[in-house]
């Protein structure tokens, strides 16, 4: 424990000496978490976006006229226990003829005096939430087959389909992005840190002529790397909050109505925690491998 | 004390810096090891603390084999050696306390007890007023003092010394073999690898001399 207090003195007392290096890769690092946490600030807020989206997928089976309601009944409660299945509503041909009326609002004379209701009776079927895409639906789909009760099926196939591919490809990009901003990230703080550690050559080359040992010259580095990283990883936060209050106050722009977006968030807590650990970690063994590459 | 059977370093194939060289020093000896540039002393004195490994042959230090002595050990015997170098090795973002003070901070040695050595080692080299001073602002002298006070600090049971005098006048040569002389008569085996022919034949002490890496005279004393 002394030693491990020891090692925290020695690593303020080392960056307070190279303040401007240190101040540099603390910058750099901040720029490197800024950059993933504002992808991530705008993933966060556009989730609610592709929510709504998701929300919008549900399959309506009209069906045929005649059948008596009992049957109707058993063929909910079947498709309700589906596990794809969120809820399923029914809607009979009074419910939908008087919708319809609404509808219309003026023009309801159009369908007063029909001799019969031409409106077919439906269930809407609302998928679970993890089965709102192509995949779920065509599950549904294929659990429903050829019941004698059904006149017709829509759930939008091409909507979906290009909901599919968007959510998709959002995916793919997240990952691409994410990781290759992570990677740069631990390429450009390591070798920062690197200068660091070159700049003590001479004081790691001494301390191991006068007995130290690895551990004990390795130990102030990495509290140093861990220090620098959480630093940096607090003022990428700070940044991301005044860049987050700057579009917080500007959220009547039209495009975020279109987007249906009606607050901007700040980042989750278990965001926030995720940058301040991935903060110390890569400044920890940023710092660990640049000590061990030019430690003999 | 020190004891080299058959030892020869190659930087390059074919091109020895030492051949089979065959040496001993006891405890409590004085020796120079002198010869022209390139003749092996440095390399010599970085075989004895492990900065470098023979391409043959068995080194004792101590009663132990250095020729085998796993890296992650190498620490335990550097905490025996004292080690001066004519470039002195002084950080020059730390005062001349806290330059001494580094070699028994590595040791863990209490701070309060840290300050008391360092305190004793640096007035019995005459340098306590200057304790605070930045060694840049210090004569060759005066640095080399420092240097001396670092390597004696943690009280090593060997003092290897790499042309301790290079770039300093006579005077203060002089006085930094004073200081050498007065370390070994307190018991610890000292060795000073010079090309000083002025101080060597002063100090009157033993010669191991070698040329071409190959031991000339002095192997045995």
């Amino acid at each position: 424990m002394n030693r491990f207090l020891s090692s925290i003195g020695r690593a303020i007392n080392n960056l307070r000496q190279s303040w401007l290096i240190s101040s540099i890769t603390i910058g750099i690092i901040s720029i490197c978490l800024f950059l993933i946490g504002g992808y991530l600030l705008i993933t966060h807020n556009l989730q609610g976006v592709f929510q709504t989206w998701k929300n919008q997928v549900t399959i309506t089976i009209y069906l045929r006229d005649g059948f008596p309601e009992p049957d109707v009944l058993a063929f909910q409660d079947r498709l309700s226990s589906l596990p794809e299945v969120h809820s399923v509503t029914y809607t009979s041909k009074d419910e939908a003829l008087a919708e319809f009326g609404t509808m219309l609002g003026d023009d309801k004379f159009l369908i007063e005096g029909l001799d019969r209701n031409p409106l077919p009776a439906s269930l809407r079927i609302t998928p679970g939430d993890r089965h709102r895409n192509l995949d779920g639906v065509n599950s549904i789909l294929g659990a429903i087959g050829d019941d004698p009760l059904v006149l017709d099926i829509q759930y939008g196939q091409d909507w979906l389909d290009n909901l599919d591919r968007l959510l998709k490809l959002l995916d793919l990009g997240a990952m691409v992005l994410g990781l290759t901003l992570s990677l740069a990230a631990v390429f450009i703080i390591s070798n920062t840190i690197k200068i660091t550690v070159m700049a003590r050559k001479d004081e790691l080359e001494i301390m191991r002529l006068v007995g130290a040992t690895e551990s004990f010259i390795r130990l102030p580095f990495l509290v140093e790397g861990v220090i620098q990283g959480m630093a940096g990883a607090v003022l990428s936060l700070g940044l991301l909050g005044v860049v987050h209050a700057f579009l917080a106050s500007r959220s009547d722009q039209p495009l975020l109505r279109i987007l249906n977006i009606e607050s901007i968030d700040f980042l989750p807590l278990s965001a926030i925690g995720a940058i301040l650990l991935a903060g110390m970690l890569l400044g920890g063994l940023g710092s660990l491998a640049s000590v061990g590459k030019h430690s003999r | 004390m020190i004891q080299l059977f058959h030892v020869s370093k190659l930087y390059q194939k074919d091109v020895p810096a030492l051949q089979d060289l065959n040496l001993h020093v006891p405890k409590g000896d004085f020796a120079f090891i002198t010869g022209p540039s390139g003749a092996g002393k440095s390399t010599l004195l970085k075989l004895l603390f492990a900065e470098e490994r023979p391409t043959h042959g068995q080194i004792l230090v101590h009663g132990r084999n250095i020729a085998r002595l796993p890296v992650s050990r190498i620490h335990t015997l550097r905490r025996e050696l004292g080690i001066v170098f004519q470039d002195f090795k002084l950080l020059p973002n730390r005062n001349v306390f806290e330059n001494v003070a580094l070699a028994l901070e590595v040791l863990g040695i209490p701070r309060r007890e840290i300050s008391r050595r360092v305190w004793l080692m640096l007035k019995r080299l005459g340098i306590h007023h200057k304790m605070r001073a930045n060694p840049l602002t210090l004569s060759g002298g005066e640095q080399q003092r420092v240097a001396i006070a670092r390597a004696l600090v943690n009280e090593p049971i060997i003092l290897l010394a790499d042309e301790p005098t290079g770039g300093l006048d006579t005077e203060a040569s002089h006085r930094i073999m004073d200081v050498f002389a007065d370390v070994n008569a307190r018991g610890t085996t000292v060795i000073v690898a010079t090309h000083n022919l002025e101080i060597v034949r002063t100090m009157g002490r033993r010669v191991i001399h070698l040329e071409g890496g190959r031991l000339l005279t002095g192997g045995s004393p």
